[in-house]
C-alpha cells in the first residue's frame, strides 16, 4: 500500500474540506465494515423466525460486502492514508489488525451470505416447506380460555411459517392444579382432563400471582416453575340486573365505586334476591372471590357467605359456565347479582364467547350492569413457565420466550382485559376484539398467597367433615351410550372421580359402593370401605358393568342405611334410572319414611329427573341431578352445592 | 489488486472462510436440534399414551390388564395406559410436544390415522418391524394410514368409518347416491313429519373436515387425488354440494338439516334420537348409543337401520406406533402385536364396540365373553349386521389426505369450505387450490387477509 500523506497545514478552507472528506470517507468505511457484521448478527437471530427473512438479510449483507470490497479496492490508498493518519506510533499495528479483521469479516460475510442465500433460495424454489411447528401447551382458568385461544391464534398467524402451534386448555381448581404438579400430571391411569389432566403444560396462566406463589412454594418433582410476571389484569366486579340500576344509584348516592359490602347490601335491599359466584371447589376464580367476600364480610361470616351464594339451578363450576347458563335462561323479572372478573362480565354483556359451551355471537340472558368496587382485589394473570424434566429444548425455550414477549405488549387488552397497570384498552373494537374503552384505571392489588391460604382454610371449615357414600350402578344397562359419546358408566366414573378430586375434602371420609344383580352376591357391594378420598381412584378404574339391574329403591335404601350412624353424611347414587315396574309406587312411601338423609341421585342416561316415575314418586326425599350434556365438574358442583345442607335440603 | 490485498491477509481470509462455512453448516447439522435438552428421567414398565377409553367396560384397559397378567413375572413388560384426553386436539398436542422434546415418557403412541404421517416425518416413531411381512388379516384398506414413504410405521388398532343411520319409517329404498339420499331426506320432511332430513356435522372441528370431504365426494368432486390437490378441477360438483347447504332453501327443498353448521356427532345423535331428523351420518359408536335407548326399539326390533353412506366415507381409526425415544422398543413392539392380534380385535369389537382392523373379526364376530344383559338385548344378529355394514363401508371408504402437514391442511380446507357454505363467500377455486397446495406440502400459506380464501 502506498503512502500519500497530505501536506501538513495548507490553506484553512481546503484543509477543512479535506478533513470533512476524511470524516465522510471514514464513516463510509466504518459502515462498510459494520453492515456485514450486523447482517450476520441479524440473520443468526432471525434464522429461527423465518427462513425468507434470512435470505433477504443475507442478500443485503452480500450486496453490502461486495460494495464494500469495491470501495476498498478503489479507495485503498485513501484507506491507507486514513489508517496511517488515525494514530501515530501504534497506528501501523492497528492498521494491520484492522485490515486483518476487515479481511476476516468480509470473507466470512461473503461466504456465509452466499451460503445462506443459496440455501434459502433452494428452499424457496424447490418446495420450500416450513419446518414443522412445535407444540406449546397452555393451561389457564376456564374464564380465560376464549381470550387466550384468540390471542394464540393471532400470535401464530403473524408468521407465514408457523414456528409454533399453541393448544390452550382449561385448568381446574387451585387444588387440582397443585395436585397435578405434585403427581407428575399424567401419572395416574384414567385421570382424564377432569382430574389430573394429562396435558403437561409448558405455560400456566393462573388468575393471580398469589396462586403462582403457592404453586412455586409447593414441592413438585420433575418439573420447574418460573413466574415470569403479569400479562394483564382484570378487577373483581359485580354484575347486577340492569333493572335494579336506578334503585341502586339512589341507594349508593351516586358513588361510582362503593365497597363490596356496601354494594351487595344495597343490592339486597333493592330486590336482588340471589347472588352467584363460581364454586371454590372447582374454580380458581371462585376461591379468589372468597378472599374478597370473607375479608370484607360483605355477606356475613364465611358460613353465611357460602349459604347466601349460588343455587343448584345454575352450574357454578366457573364464571364462564355460570354466565353461559344465565345467557341461555329465559329472562325473568328476578333481580340477581354475579361476582366475577370484569372481562368475563364484559364478554357476557357483549355477546362474546363464554368458555367452550357458549360460542359467539351469543345473546340472551338478563342484562347486567357492571359495578366496580373499591376494596376488591385484581386478578393479575402471571405467566408461569413450566419446564418438565426430559421435555425442554432450546427451541421450546425460545418459542416460550417469544410468546411471552408478545403477550407482554398488552395483547390481552383487546380481549376486555386491562394492562398490567390496570389501564383499559382504548382502541377501536374491530375484528372481534373488545377494548374496554375510556374508563378509570384501577389500582392493581393482587391476591396474596397468605390471603388465598386463609380463604381456602376458612372455606374448608365452613363445611364440617362429611361421610360420603358414592354408589355406582354397574348393571349392564350402564353400558349403554350417551349421545355425547362414551357410556353412561364411563361418565358416572368420571363424575365420581371428579368428586373425589375436588369436592371431597381431606377431612372427609368416602366409601364406594357398586350395585347390580349378580348371582350369589349381594345387590349392593362395598367396593372401597370408608377412608380418605385418595383410596377410591384405583377402585374406580377396576369397576366394570356386570350383572342386571336391581331396583333403584333398593340401592338408595341400602346406601342411606349405611350412613345412618354418621352425623353428617352425603349419599350420591349414580344410575341411568329406575323403572316403575322394578320400583312400584307402593314402595316409595316406606322408603321415604326410612330415609334419614336426603340422597342425591345423578342420572347419567336418557332418563331425566322430570321424566322418571321412580324418582318423582320419592318427591323431595331425594335430590335429583340431570347429568345431561354437562361437564362432570358441573355435576359435582351441583351435587355438593353448599346452599343445600349436607344430607338435607 | 483485490488478489494482492487478500494475499497479504491470507490467515484472516482463511479464518473468515472457515467461519463463513461453519455459519452455514452448523445450523443445518442434525445435532443442532438437541441444544438445551434435559435428560429423560425414564420410567418403569411400558406406557401406552392415547385418548380416553370410551368403551363401557374400559376394554382397552382390560386388554392391558390381560397382558400384564400374562407377563406378571417381568416388570419391564408391565404396561399402563395413560389416557391423555378425550379431546383429539389435546391428545395430539401432548404426544407431539413430548416427541418434539425427545421425551421417553411414552413407549407406545396411539395416533389418529391422519397423524401417523406427521409423526413418521418428524421421526417421532420408528418403522414397525415386520419380520414376517404385512399380516394379510389386517384390512388392506387400512394399510395406507400406517404407511409413510413406503414403510409401515404402525399397526392399526381400530378402524372408523362414516355410516348412514335412518329411521325405518323414513327410508323408501337404499339411496342410489348422495343426491338421491338428500331427495329422500327432503321427502321425509314434507311427508313423514320429520323436522329435518339429513343430519351431518359441519361444525368447526375435525369432524367438519371429514363431513365436508364426504359431501364433496358424494357429489362426484374431489379435493386431493394421490398427492395432488385437484379441487380446482371439480368446481362444478363442489358448487352442487355447497348448494345443498345454502340456508335460503325452503325446508321442503333441502335435505340437509339447517343446523349442520354447528352440528357435532353428539348433537346429531340427539336430533336423531328425538325423531327430529330422518337420516344421520355418524360413526359406528352411535349404533350402541341408539340401540341402548328403549325408545329406539319396537319390541325386540330396532326402529332404525344402518348402512354404508351412499358415497365414499372418510376412513378413520387409530394406530399404534413405537415411540422413537422409547428405551424399550422391543417390548413396545410385542405389546402392540398383542393389542392388535386376532383375539384382541375380536374382543374389542364384541365387548367395546371398536370397529376391528382384522378381516377375521368381521367374518366371524364372536359374542363378548363378559356380555352384560343390555348388550344381549342388542342381539347377535344385530351385531353381525352392524359388522357387515361397517366392513362394506370400509371397502368404499377413502383415507384423508396423507401429509405430514395434515393439521394445517385440514384447518385451511375447513375454513374456506365453511366460508363458502355458510357465509356465501364467493370461491375462487384457483386461489382455494393454491392455498390447499401450500398447506398440503407444508409451505407457507399466503392469503389476502381481506379475502382469506381467495
Amino acid at each position: 500500500m502506498t503512502s500519500d500523506r497530505s501536506p501538513a497545514g495548507g490553506p484553512g478552507r481546503s484543509r477543512l474540506l479535506r478533513e470533512l472528506l476524511d470524516v465522510i470517507t471514514n464513516l463510509w468505511q466504518l459502515l462498510v465494515f459494520l453492515i456485514p457484521v450486523a447482517g450476520i448478527g441479524a440473520a443468526l437471530v432471525l434464522r429461527h423466525l423465518d427462513q425468507i427473512s434470512i435470505a433477504l438479510t443475507w442478500v443485503i449483507a452480500v450486496a453490502s460486502s461486495l460494495s464494500g470490497l469495491a470501495v476498498l479496492a478503489r479507495e485503498k490508498d485513501t484507506i491507507a492514508n486514513w489508517l496511517r493518519g488515525w494514530v501515530d506510533g501504534a497506528g501501523a499495528q492497528l492498521s494491520r489488525l484492522a485490515r486483518s479483521l476487515l479481511a476476516f469479516g468480509l470473507t466470512a460475510a461473503l461466504v456465509a451470505g452466499l451460503g445462506w442465500a443459496a440455501t434459502g433460495t433452494v428452499a424457496a424454489v424447490f418446495g420450500g416447506s416450513c419446518a414443522p411447528p412445535i407444540d406449546l401447551r397452555v393451561l389457564t382458568a376456564p374464564e380465560n380460555l376464549t381470550a387466550l385461544r384468540r390471542a394464540a391464534a393471532e400470535y401464530t398467524a403473524k408468521a407465514r411459517c408457523r414456528p409454533v402451534r399453541i393448544t390452550v386448555a382449561a385448568s381446574g381448581s387451585i387444588l387440582n392444579v397443585a395436585s397435578g404438579f405434585q403427581n407428575g400430571w399424567y401419572s395416574v391411569p384414567g385421570a382424564g382432563e377432569d382430574g389430573r389432566g394429562a396435558l403437561q403444560p409448558d405455560i400456566l396462566i393462573p388468575a393471580s400471582s398469589g396462586e403462582a406463589g403457592r404453586l412455586l412454594a409447593a414441592p413438585h418433582p420433575g418439573v420447574r416453575l418460573t413466574d415470569e410476571g403479569s400479562i394483564g389484569s382484570s378487577p373483581l366486579v359485580v354484575g347486577i340486573s340492569s333493572s335494579a340500576s336506578d334503585d341502586l344509584r339512589n341507594a349508593l348516592a351516586g358513588r361510582d365505586r362503593p365497597r363490596l359490602g356496601e354494594l351487595l347490601d344495597a343490592a339486597r335491599r333493592n330486590g336482588v334476591q340471589r347472588t352467584f359466584r363460581a364454586s371454590p371447589d372447582v374454580s380458581e376464580i371462585g376461591a379468589l372471590a372468597d378472599v374478597d367476600l370473607y375479608t370484607s364480610g360483605a355477606l356475613g361470616d364465611p358460613r353465611a357467605t357460602e349459604h347466601a351464594l349460588g343455587s343448584a339451578d345454575l352450574p357454578l363450576s366457573d364464571s364462564a359456565a355460570l354466565l353461559c347458563a344465565l345467557r341461555r335462561r329465559p329472562v325473568t323479572p328476578e333481580r340477581l347479582a354475579v361476582i366475577a372478573p370484569e372481562q368475563v362480565l364484559e364478554d357476557y354483556g357483549h355477546g362474546r364467547a363464554l368458555g367452550t359451551t357458549c360460542p359467539a355471537p351469543g345473546g340472551g340472558g338478563p342484562p347486567l350492569a357492571v359495578y366496580q368496587v373499591s376494596d376488591a382485589r385484581v386478578f393479575d394473570y402471571p405467566f408461569i413457565r413450566v419446564t418438565w424434566d426430559g421435555q425442554s429444548s432450546a427451541r421450546r425455550t425460545h418459542e416460550i420466550d417469544d410468546f411471552r414477549r408478545w403477550l407482554g405488549h398488552s395483547r390481552l387488552r383487546g380481549e376486555a382485559f386491562r394492562d398490567t397497570a390496570g389501564r383499559a384498552g382504548t382502541a377501536d373494537s374491530t375484528d372481534g376484539r373488545l377494548y374496554l374503552g375510556p374508563r378509570p384505571r384501577v389500582a392493581v392489588r393482587p391476591y396474596r398467597r397468605a390471603e388465598i391460604d386463609d380463604a381456602l382454610t376458612r372455606f374448608a371449615q365452613v363445611r364440617p367433615p362429611l361421610h360420603i357414600v358414592l354408589a355406582l350402578d354397574v348393571s349392564g344397562s350402564m353400558s349403554g351410550g350417551r349421545s355425547q359419546g362414551g357410556s353412561r358408566f364411563t361418565y358416572a366414573v368420571q363424575v365420581a372421580r371428579a368428586a373425589a378430586q375436588t369436592a371431597v375434602h381431606d377431612t372427609d371420609t368416602v366409601e364406594l359402593d357398586a350395585f347390580s344383580r349378580i348371582q350369589g352376591q349381594p345387590g349392593v357391594r362395598l367396593a372401597v370401605p370408608p377412608g380418605p378420598r385418595g383410596s377410591i381412584g384405583t377402585a374406580l378404574d377396576g369397576l366394570t358393568p356386570q350383572g342386571s339391574d336391581i331396583p333403584l329403591y333398593d340401592a338408595i335404601g341400602d346406601a342411606a342405611a349405611r350412613v345412618a350412624a354418621y352425623p353428617q353424611a352425603v349419599v350420591v347414587v349414580f344410575t341411568d334410572g329406575g323403572s316403575e315396574a322394578a320400583d312400584p309406587r307402593a314402595r316409595a312411601a316406606p322408603l321415604k319414611r326410612a330415609l334419614k338423609t336426603r340422597p342425591v341421585v345423578v342420572l347419567t342416561g336418557t332418563d331425566t329427573c322430570a321424566g322418571s316415575a321412580a324418582i318423582k314418586a320419592l318427591g323431595t326425599s331425594v335430590r335429583c341431578v340431570d347429568a345431561g350434556d354437562r361437564q362432570p365438574s358441573d355435576v359435582v358442583t351441583s351435587v355438593f352445592d353448599l346452599t343445600t345442607r349436607p344430607g338435607g335440603g | 489488486m483485490l488478489e494482492r490485498y487478500l494475499g497479504r491477509h491470507r490467515t484472516a481470509t482463511l479464518a473468515g472462510l472457515v467461519f463463513g462455512v461453519l455459519a452455514v453448516l452448523v445450523p443445518l447439522a442434525p445435532w443442532s436440534d438437541s441444544a438445551g435438552r434435559t435428560p429423560c428421567p425414564g420410567h418403569a414398565g411400558l406406557v401406552v399414551a392415547g385418548g380416553t377409553d370410551v368403551s363401557a367396560s374400559s376394554e382397552r384397559q382390560a386388554l392391558i390388564r390381560k397382558w400384564n397378567a400374562q407377563h406378571q413375572d417381568d416388570p419391564d413388560l408391565q404396561a399402563r395406559l395413560v389416557e391423555i384426553s378425550g379431546l383429539a386436539d389435546l391428545q395430539r398436542a401432548q404426544l407431539a410436544a413430548a416427541s418434539e422434546a425427545h421425551g421417553c415418557d411414552y413407549d407406545v403412541l396411539e395416533l389418529d390415522a391422519p397423524w401417523t404421517a406427521e409423526f413418521a416425518e418428524r421421526k417421532a416413531i420408528v418403522p414397525f418391524p415386520l419380520p414376517h411381512g404385512w399380516d394379510p388379516d389386517f384390512l388392506r384398506e387400512l394399510r395406507p394410514s400406517v404407511t409413510w414413504h413406503g414403510r409401515v410405521y404402525a399397526l392399526p388398532f381400530n378402524a372408523d368409518v362414516g355410516l348412514l343411520y335412518y329411521w325405518n319409517d323414513a327410508r323408501r329404498q337404499p339411496p342410489a347416491g348422495l343426491p338421491d339420499l338428500l331427495g329422500q331426506a327432503a321427502g321425509a320432511v314434507g311427508g313423514r313429519g320429520f323436522e329435518a332430513g339429513y343430519s351431518l356435522q359441519l361444525a368447526d372441528y375435525e369432524g367438519g373436515t371429514v363431513n365436508a370431504l364426504e359431501l364433496i365426494w358424494g357429489f362426484g368432486g374431489d379435493v386431493v387425488h394421490g398427492d395432488r390437490v385437484v379441487i380446482d378441477a371439480y368446481a362444478t360438483p363442489i358448487r352442487s354440494a355447497l348448494a345443498a347447504l345454502h340456508a335460503d332453501l325452503p325446508p321442503q327443498g333441502r335435505g340437509v338439516d339447517r343446523t349442520a353448521a354447528d352440528a357435532t356427532e353428539a348433537s346429531s345423535i340427539q336430533a336423531f334420537e328425538d325423531h327430529g331428523v330422518a337420516f344421520m351420518r355418524n360413526w359406528p359408536y352411535a349404533f350402541r348409543v341408539l340401540a341402548a335407548d328403549p325408545q329406539m326399539r319396537a319390541g325386540t326390533r330396532l326402529r332404525f337401520g344402518v348402512s354404508p353412506l351412499p358415497g365414499p366415507s372418510v376412513l378413520g381409526g387409530q394406530n399404534l406406533a413405537i415411540s422413537a425415544y422409547s428405551r424399550k422398543q422391543d417390548q413396545a413392539r410385542r405389546l402392540i402385536e398383542f393389542l392388535t392380534d386376532r383375539d384382541a380385535q375380536a374382543e374389542l369389537f364384541a365387548c367395546g364396540g371398536f370397529a376391528p382392523t382384522r378381516e377375521s373379526a368381521y367374518q366371524a364376530p364372536r359374542p363378548c365373553p363378559r356380555s352384560s344383559p343390555s348388550e344381549q338385548q342388542i342381539g347377535q344378529a344385530d351385531l353381525a349386521q352392524l359388522a357387515s355394514q361397517i366392513r362394506q363401508a370400509i371397502a368404499r371408504a377413502r383415507p384423508r389426505p396423507v401429509t405430514p402437514a395434515y393439521q394445517v391442511f385440514s384447518e385451511v380446507f375447513r375454513r374456506c369450505f365453511r366460508a363458502a357454505a355458510f357465509q356465501s363467500a364467493d370461491v375462487d377455486y384457483t386461489a382455494f387450490a393454491r392455498l390447499l397446495r401450500a398447506a398440503y406440502s407444508g409451505r407457507p400459506v399466503r392469503s389476502d387477509p381481506r379475502r382469506p380464501c381467495g
